[in-house]
């Protein structure tokens, strides 16, 4: 048989007549067969002398037009141009080719905690790299799964990745456009964390704008999408910001929005509000002496005895909610003091922080006073004030944990605190380390390290744990926050477990090797971690 | 040593089940025991069972104690996954004893294997009657093949005077009847061919077509059985392969010269049949020669192939080739492993469109019954066409556009390789679209893996 020639983009395709009666059976439509020039044809033209039935006849034409199609059809097309055309070229980062950091970043997007995700890709950026194509798809699924990985995504996909992202609608996130439209677009059509976002970056560069922007739209917003962008003042805030607040406390119709506004200017020490707040607390306040100590000063607390009706106006609610362990003249002092600065409390009564919170532990009205501070402080918190809350826990009338006032502060300096309460540990416990444990890896976003002395003492006091239950603590996620002088000593110990399955130095039950088992898991991820930040730097 | 990346570990899996378990069990904690040399590397897998894995990396060959019927089982693959990210975890040195003992027993079956060539061509020449007895058993088969075929030219009859406008879903176990008989009558190629036929029955808009086409192809097969006598030597070794009239080994080794050359794995495929059977199709490429090359292995599950191949890799190997009109089926006569695919690829001469589709013209005209082509699509580029196409992705090369048989992540990932600029794709060619099994870019390769 020769090599057949055809081209069937635009003949009559020979099929047209065989297919009637192939379908209706050949004793009721009878065969024409096609006629074809060329070898093709010569070839049908030969069947008719060839087959014994009209049947057969049918079939072999089938046959050799298969097998020409086969040999010679190709699927013709006029080229089409890619909508989104050719990937532009990337000055800007280079193409990661090395194939085991390849097979890292593979696990690091299928198998790693998502601080570690977030870290490692912040150092591939910093270091100048972008993914591999052939990861992009994997990361741009991972990231449309993951918002908080978003960000640390979009900053290693490289021109070929945005490129990519644009053909697929869940993908447009990354596709660059989002980000680069202008402001006005972006609040106006983005979601509401969108706008929240846009908000907060402008309250930063922009207070007054950002302001006038979000007093602009007020009242086409249902309220809780007011009280959260209003919540969003707080960056920045200052007395420019008094005329909008003062309006929302005491006329918006949403009382989470007046609460909000309220709780805002309280920031605000010399605002009308919060004046006329320290006006109405000032009389409950009084000053007894010779009743106590050399010094013979103290403050005595008497709270209102009845309700003022004017209250009503300034966000106080003279009924106490049925449900509430306040009793009623708590209740009022309660919201009388909420409404005043902390600040206020050390002006008036000369007090530092420490002091005051000593001298409310004794105090008949604690659970009331307290409840107000903290509110105060967790709305904008000062360091002093968690230090003093800290150092003199209020005990039972605090509602709250240690854990939530420590986390106010600044990662560095709670570290003091953990390592007091570290060095205290001395025999295996579960409790208090589980709990540093957890508010240190809370305490840390991804890319922020504990310190390398702290580091090291968490390390030593790891085998304190009780053995059976370490799996309840976040290993994976405290090997990530750890300094990394501190992981070596994590990787040696995993490692020996691994190559001395009996005896060996470790001996068996002890603590040490049950903390051994427990680290051997994570061995990719410390391994990951050593890679991270012994990625090279990109040209 | 030989140095492997996950991707090309992955693509020895044998479905996409096997890949995600194995990538599971990457865990050093599920490896207490892990070692290696430069024969073997080797570990023990402590699952709900503990399993003793290895792998002889001249091959890759694989075997564990595990009962799995995946080969390689997930047990295999982790392993050299491990050894692939972290070859520092492995304990350096002397195998034990159930590692020596397995690639002793490697080496000495290798050994009996050729011993027991040499004393069956030995017997051969020195039986006068072999000729004879051979010639009986031929004959008696062509005998039964002759009835089978008759009955189904008699049914191919039916199927046209009654029409196809008639067939309904129940007729596919009709069809299934006279699929079972070439099967009796010692034709099961043609039982797979009438299957294949009663694959598009009723499927999709133009399957009229696509069945006549099918049953024509039989029909040519019942013509070519008749006239065998006139035809020559390939046609005759294509219809016997049609018929699936299995070809001893040593005949192929004796029949034609082999040939020597360093060979591009163009693309590994592997693929599980309903029946428990697995299908391996390993696509070649001379480097030296521009042969191409086809190795099918089937395996019932559970069992062991008897080498890896490694899509990209390049391979040292001497093979012979089935006899056909358009020899591309082969028997590797021995092969060893010279550059893995994360190396340096040595990039291939890039071909024309119209070279390689004379290539796969050629091979149509001289078998009619040859189904699967390697492709190799230099300069091409990849098109996405959106959720709602066929196919959802084509590649244009030349003036055509090629449907793509792609699992969507793996478009992507092409797509991603590509950045709409020209690249190389090379697959299989079944007639009617391309399924790719490795690419390449500047920016690097792909591999075709049943993870997807």
């Amino acid at each position: 048989m020769d090599t057949p020639r055809m081209s069937t983009a635009h003949t009559i395709s020979p099929w047209k007549s065989l297919l009637p009666p192939a379908m209706v059976g050949i004793d009721k439509k009878p065969l024409t067969l096609p006629t074809l020039q060329g070898a093709v044809g010569t070839l049908l033209a030969q069947i008719p002398a060839q087959a014994s039935t009209p049947a057969q006849a049918l079939l072999q034409a089938a046959g050799v037009l298969t097998v020409c199609e086969r040999a010679g059809q190709r699927p013709i097309a006029t080229p089409t141009p890619n909508p989104y055309g050719v990937a532009a070229v990337d000055v800007a980062q280079a193409v990661l080719q090395d194939s085991t950091l390849k097979d890292t970043l593979r696990w690091l997007f299928t198998d790693a905690p998502q601080r570690l995700q977030i870290d490692w890709l912040q150092h591939l950026a910093m270091a100048g790299w972008r993914l591999p194509p052939t990861l992009l798809p994997l990361a741009l699924d991972t990231a449309q799964r993951a918002t908080a990985l978003r960000p640390a995504v979009t900053a290693v996909l490289g021109e070929r990745g945005r490129w990519l992202a644009r053909h697929h609608s869940a993908w447009r996130y990354a596709a660059g456009s989002t980000d680069s439209a202008p402001p006005e677009t972006r609040w106006q059509e983005g979601t509401l964390v969108q706008r929240v976002q846009l908000l907060r970056e402008e309250r930063q560069s922009q207070p007054s704008a950002a302001r006038e922007r979000l007093q602009a739209s007020l009242g086409d917003v249902p309220a809780k999408e007011r009280a959260e962008l209003l919540a969003v003042l707080q960056i920045g805030i200052s007395a420019e910001d008094e005329p909008l607040l003062t309006t929302l406390a005491s006329q918006d119709r949403s009382r989470d929005v007046r609460q909000i506004a309220r709780t805002l200017l309280v920031q605000l020490p010399d605002s009308a509000v919060t004046q006329r707040a320290i006006a109405r607390l000032v009389p409950y306040l009084s000053l007894k002496t010779g009743l106590r100590g050399v010094s013979g000063q103290c403050w005595i607390i008497t709270p209102p005895e009845a309700a003022n009706p004017d209250w009503k106006n300034e966000g106080i609610e003279a009924e106490r909610p049925t449900y509430d362990s306040l009793g009623e003249r708590a209740w009022w002092l309660y919201q009388l003091a909420r409404q005043v600065p902390l600040s206020w409390w050390e002006q008036h009564t000369g007090m530092p922080p420490a002091a005051l919170l000593q001298w409310l532990h004794k105090n008949d009205w604690a659970d009331a006073l307290m409840r107000a501070w903290w509110e105060v402080l967790r709305a904008a918190p000062v360091a002093a004030w968690c230090r003093a809350f800290l150092d003199h826990w209020p005990g039972k009338a605090m509602q709250d944990t240690p854990a939530a006032v420590l986390a106010l502060l600044p990662a560095a300096e709670r570290e003091p605190y953990w390592q007091s309460t570290l060095q205290a540990l001395e025999k295996p416990k579960q409790g208090p380390l589980e709990a540093i444990v957890q508010q240190i890896v809370a305490a840390h976003p991804p890319g922020q390290y504990l310190s390398e002395a702290l580091s090291q003492l968490l390390v030593s006091k790891l085998p304190l744990y009780q053995p059976r239950y370490y799996y309840q603590l976040p290993l994976a996620d405290l090997c990530c926050v750890l300094h990394h002088s501190a992981l070596p000593t994590l990787q040696t110990l995993a490692c020996n477990y691994l190559t001395q399955p009996e005896g060996g130095p470790i001996t068996e039950g002890s603590t040490t090797e049950a903390l051994a088992q427990a680290l051997r898991p994570q061995l990719p991820l410390l391994m990951a971690l050593k890679t991270m930040r012994q990625l090279p730097c990109a040209s | 040593m030989q140095q492997f990346s996950a991707e090309s570990v992955l693509s020895l899996a044998p479905d996409a089940a096997s890949a995600k378990a194995a990538n599971g069990l990457t865990k050093l904690a599920n490896w207490p025991v892990l070692g290696a040399n430069d024969a073997a590397v080797w570990g023990e897998c402590q699952g709900s069972s503990r399993y003793q894995t290895q792998v002889d990396l001249s091959g890759p060959s694989f075997r564990c104690s595990c009962p799995s019927r995946k080969f390689p089982c997930k047990h295999g693959l982790a392993l050299l996954l491990l050894w692939a990210k972290n070859p520092t975890q492995f304990q350096q040195g002397t195998q034990p004893t159930w590692v020596s003992e397995w690639l002793a027993s490697r080496t000495e079956r290798t050994q009996k294997k050729e011993e027991k060539q040499q004393q069956k061509a030995a017997e051969k020449a020195a039986d006068p009657h072999a000729d004879a007895t051979a010639l009986k058993t031929a004959q008696k088969r062509w005998s039964r093949i002759d009835k089978g075929v008759a009955e189904l030219q008699q049914w191919l009859t039916d199927q046209i005077n009654q029409g196809l406008g008639h067939l309904t879903p129940a007729s596919r176990k009709a069809w299934e009847v006279m699929a079972a008989r070439l099967v009796d009558a010692q034709a099961p190629g043609l039982a797979g061919r009438l299957r294949y036929a009663t694959e598009a029955l009723l499927d999709g808009s133009e399957w009229p077509e696509n069945v006549l086409r099918r049953l024509g192809l039989l029909q040519l097969a019942c013509n070519a059985i008749q006239r065998r006598d006139v035809l020559d030597e390939g046609a005759s070794a294509d219809l016997r392969a049609l018929l699936g009239w299995p070809i001893d080994k040593d005949t192929i080794l004796a029949q034609a010269p082999p040939i020597s050359d360093e060979w591009q794995v163009l693309g590994v495929i592997q693929e599980e049949r309903d029946n428990r059977l697995i299908e391996r199709r390993v696509w070649l490429h001379g480097l030296h020669t521009g042969q191409r090359a086809f190795l099918l292995d089937h395996i019932f599950a559970g069992r062991v192939f008897e080498q890896s191949w490694v899509a990209l890799s390049t391979v040292r190997a001497t093979l012979a080739f089935y006899p056909s009109a358009a020899p591309l089926r082969a028997l590797v006569v021995r092969s060893e492993t010279i550059a893995m695919p994360n190396q340096q690829q040595t990039l291939l001469p890039s071909i024309s469109p119209h070279q390689e589709w004379q290539q796969v013209a050629q091979r149509v005209a001289a078998n009619p019954w040859s189904h699967l082509h390697p492709l190799r699509c230099s300069d091409a580029t990849l098109h996405y066409d959106g959720e709602q196409a066929h196919f959802r992705f084509h590649l244009q090369w030349g003036d055509m556009a090629l449907p793509l048989q792609l699992h969507l992540n793996d478009g992507w990932a092409l797509l991603a390789l590509s950045g709409g600029q020209p690249i190389t794709v090379q697959g299989e060619w079944d007639g009617s679209s391309l399924r790719p099994l490795t690419a390449l870019s500047p920016e690097g390769f792909w591999i075709w893996t049943p993870l997807a």
